[in-house]
């Protein structure tokens, strides 16, 4: 892996999960700027911890799982021949990685330009942008 | 008060953390792992070698492709039971009195056992029985981890369905004394404590069964996916089904322990005099919370596996990889864990604090995101794909178009002003409906057309199909937006009669809208019939498939490892092919 944690890639595809984060930390912003309901420590404290709770967990869950799927693209991509194909489509044919010669040469279908706009996002760990865009 | 309560709860969960740490410490427990390592290689584990003939192979089957199997049937048994209830429902509510069932009474009991059974008995089984098959086939396993944990998982299911029903049975029996159970499917306190009616232990009984089935089969799939993938799978290629199952598993194992809890104390306080849910002394309150912290992640478990069956197949006939593979999973994660933080929404209108209600807004507005993602994704699959409409495929976008409105409803109610208008009228059973008829029922139709071929290697009747899904759609459409409406207009949900006055709601609309609902449910019935009998017409003498491929998956390079497998089987059979029955595998013949 490259010395910081996630690259570009990965990184893009964690903007999925990114919004939700950023709506909680949001309205964690809100509770504690604007409370119209009065003050009570116990229920402020419940108020807040659910957002907070919520929100560290999904962070927590992200990275490990960040982690262990961009780790497990980096096996994929270093021994191709070992595993079978990645789910993720690829731009192009001859990445393709497959065990098995019933499927691959056309993993992605080429028919349009659709397929080359996906592969930014699901490409199997690439450090260098490929093509298109 | 509160702030003691914090205290404890606080205390509680430090206490239970040190726990799990010091169990995960003490204990390696990969080492209960049986197999380390899967490899391909049907038939060969001596678990499914041999299997004894006729009833007895079904009875003590631990072969994950037969409990497959056993749970659609039994799926399907519920899905029929429940169905006929609400038919009887529907009947009831043509007319705003009570002119068909007698009493209030057994339309009560009717409602609550169309709910449980359709969510436990039909939703999960249902579920099991795709994921039991497929699984082990999608990741390259031998079987499942446990294999007779697995069986054991199914069996408990039977005695479950009879407990939950028990009460319509023992009634005539018992001549009145033990009734169907009246709690509706969220069983709230004080009523379900107080009701004196056995039938409701009886329920409670089979609905811990059924939870305890559930989560051996939750600790089963989570093994199984860890440590049972054949060597060439991993994490950025499993397939999007077992990643749905995986976050599914974990969600079961959270949740359903937590019902279970909660089901034993509404237990002790209906049959031990304990006042956990009592009015003085308890807090019927801490049932809703309880029950809902469970029942929310309840409704994700049962969609989630739908949306990876949908992500799974919807590509097969667009002709094109699924868009965004990885926003798929992240979001699907992203499901799991938000679903925890969300559960008072069904419980804005019930007085808790106002500043609490508002944390329970802010999660449910950010947990619409990761579901919408999976919209978008689905849409861009199909954008300028090559699109075949097989049955599947139908099923698929069915599935799609009906999450649109069923999800934005559910925004709409995550919305704390406009719950509290809509809450407990029929916009919220519209709105759940849309999902869990539109997508859940539907997903499972489009899972079972896909493969049907592997598991009964025949073909089903296309035609059959297609008006199964189109009559199916129309019926939906029909009938869940007939009950937005309904609420809309104010009707509020779980009565038999509706004869109020025009103070509360618009007598002759909601009268018009109730048998409009009623007749789109005769469609979905219509529909469903012909569903049945074109499965049993096409087992029985359907087409038999001679090819591997019966899907033309090779041709967009999305053949995949299930129909590999399958393409196994048919080497083996080649000599007497139509022995490639039921399993898929030919064995001693036992019809
Ligand atoms: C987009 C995400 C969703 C949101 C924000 C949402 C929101 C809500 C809210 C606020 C309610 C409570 C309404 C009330 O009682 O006043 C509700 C009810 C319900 N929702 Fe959803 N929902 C979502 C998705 C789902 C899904 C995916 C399912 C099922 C798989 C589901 C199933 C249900 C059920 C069963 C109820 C009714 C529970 C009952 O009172 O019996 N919802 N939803
Ligand atoms: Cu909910």
């Amino acid at each position: 892996m490259s010395s910081r944690t996630f690259d570009r890639e990965t990184l893009l595809d964690l903007i999925v999960n990114a919004i939700p984060l950023a709506m909680m930390a949001f309205f964690v912003g809100v509770f504690v700027l604007y409370n119209p309901f009065g003050t009570d420590i116990a229920n402020q404290a419940i108020q807040l911890s659910i957002v907070v709770i919520t929100f560290s967990a999904l962070v927590l869950l992200t990275y490990f799982s960040a982690r262990a799927i961009s780790n497990a693209e980096a096996e994929l991509k270093a021994d191709p021949e070992e595993f079978a194909e990645p789910q993720a489509a690829a731009a192009d044919p001859s990445e393709l990685t497959s065990s098995d010669e019933s499927h691959g040469e056309t993993a992605a279908t080429g028919r349009d330009e659709h397929v080359d706009d996906e592969s930014v996002e699901a490409e199997p760990t690439d450090e260098e942008p490929t093509d298109a865009e | 008060m509160a702030g003691e309560q914090l205290a404890l709860t606080v205390l509680m969960g430090v206490f239970l953390v040190g726990v799990v740490s010091l169990v995960s410490r003490m204990e390696n427990l990969r080492a209960y792992a049986p197999l380390t390592s899967g490899d391909a290689g049907y038939g060969d584990s001596a678990a499914t070698g041999h299997k004894p003939s006729g009833l007895l192979r079904w009875l003590t089957t631990v072969d994950h492709k037969d409990i497959g199997i056993l749970y659609g049937v039994y799926a399907t048994v519920a899905f029929v039971w429940g169905g006929l209830a609400v038919m009887l429902m529907r009947v009831e509510l043509t007319t705003p009195a009570l002119d068909v069932l007698g009493s209030t009474g057994v339309y009560n009991g009717l409602l609550t056992s169309h709910g449980i059974t359709m969510l436990f008995l039909f939703g999960t089984p249902i579920i099991a029985a795709f994921s039991n098959y497929f699984i082990p086939l999608l990741i390259g396993a031998d079987d499942m981890a446990f294999p007779r944990i697995n069986g054991i998982a199914f069996w408990l299911l039977p005695p479950a369905a009879l407990l939950i029903w028990a009460g319509f049975f023992l009634d005539p029996l018992t001549g009145g004394t033990v009734e169907a159970a009246q709690t509706s499917w969220v069983m709230y306190a004080p009523l379900s404590a107080e009701q004196a009616n056995q039938g409701v232990d009886l329920m409670l009984l089979g609905l811990h069964l059924s939870g305890i089935s559930a989560t051996l089969g939750a600790i089963n799939f989570i093994v199984t996916i860890f440590t049972e993938r054949s060597p060439d799978v991993n994490w950025a290629n499993l397939d999007i089904f077992s990643w749905t199952i995986l976050t599914q598993s974990a969600l079961i194992l959270f949740a359903f322990p937590l019902l279970g809890s909660a089901i034993i104390m509404l237990l002790l306080d209906r049959n031990f005099q304990t006042a956990f849910f009592a009015v003085n002394g308890g807090s019927p309150i801490l049932w809703q919370h309880l029950f809902w912290f469970f029942g929310h992640p309840e409704v994700y478990i049962l969609v989630l596996p739908p949306m990876g069956l949908v992500s799974w197949i919807l590509p097969k006939f667009s002709g094109r990889k699924l868009f965004g593979y990885k926003f798929v999973i992240y979001s699907t994660l992203a499901i799991g864990v938000l679903s925890f933080g969300v559960w008072a929404h069904h419980m804005f209108s019930t007085g808790i604090d106002p500043r609490i209600r508002a944390s329970f807004m802010a999660v449910s507005l950010a947990i619409a995101i990761p579901s919408a993602v999976k919209t978008f994704n689905w849409i861009a699959t199909m954008w300028n794909g090559n699109i075949r409409l097989t049955a599947p495929m139908l099923f698929c976008i069915g599935f799609v178009a009906n999450f649109v409105i069923g999800g934005i409803t559910g925004v709409f109610l995550a919305a704390i002003p406009i719950d509290l208008v809509l809450h407990d009228t029929y916009y919220v059973v519209g709105h759940f409906h849309w999902i869990v008829m539109g997508m859940i029922a539907f997903a499972a139709f489009g899972a079972i057309y896909y493969w049907f071929p592997i598991v009964t290697g025949k073909m089903y009747q296309k035609r059959l199909a297609k008006m199964h899904f189109w009559l199916s759609e129309i019926g939906v459409v029909i009938t869940f937006f007939a009950m937005l409406l309904l609420g809309y207009l104010g009707m509020p949900r779980r009565y038999a009669t509706y004869e109020f006055n025009g103070l509360i709601a618009p007598l002759s609309q909601v009268t018009t809208l109730h048998q409009v609902a009623t007749l789109g449910a005769f469609i979905i019935l219509f529909a469903q019939i012909i569903w049945v009998f074109n499965l049993v017409q096409s087992y029985l003498e359907g087409p038999v498939v001679e090819t591997e491929d019966p899907w033309d998956l090779k041709e967009t390079g999305q053949y995949s490892r299930e129909f590999e497998w399958f393409a196994e089987q048919l080497d083996s059979t080649d000599d007497d092919a139509p022995a490639l029955a039921a399993d898929g595998r030919g064995e001693p013949s036992d019809d």
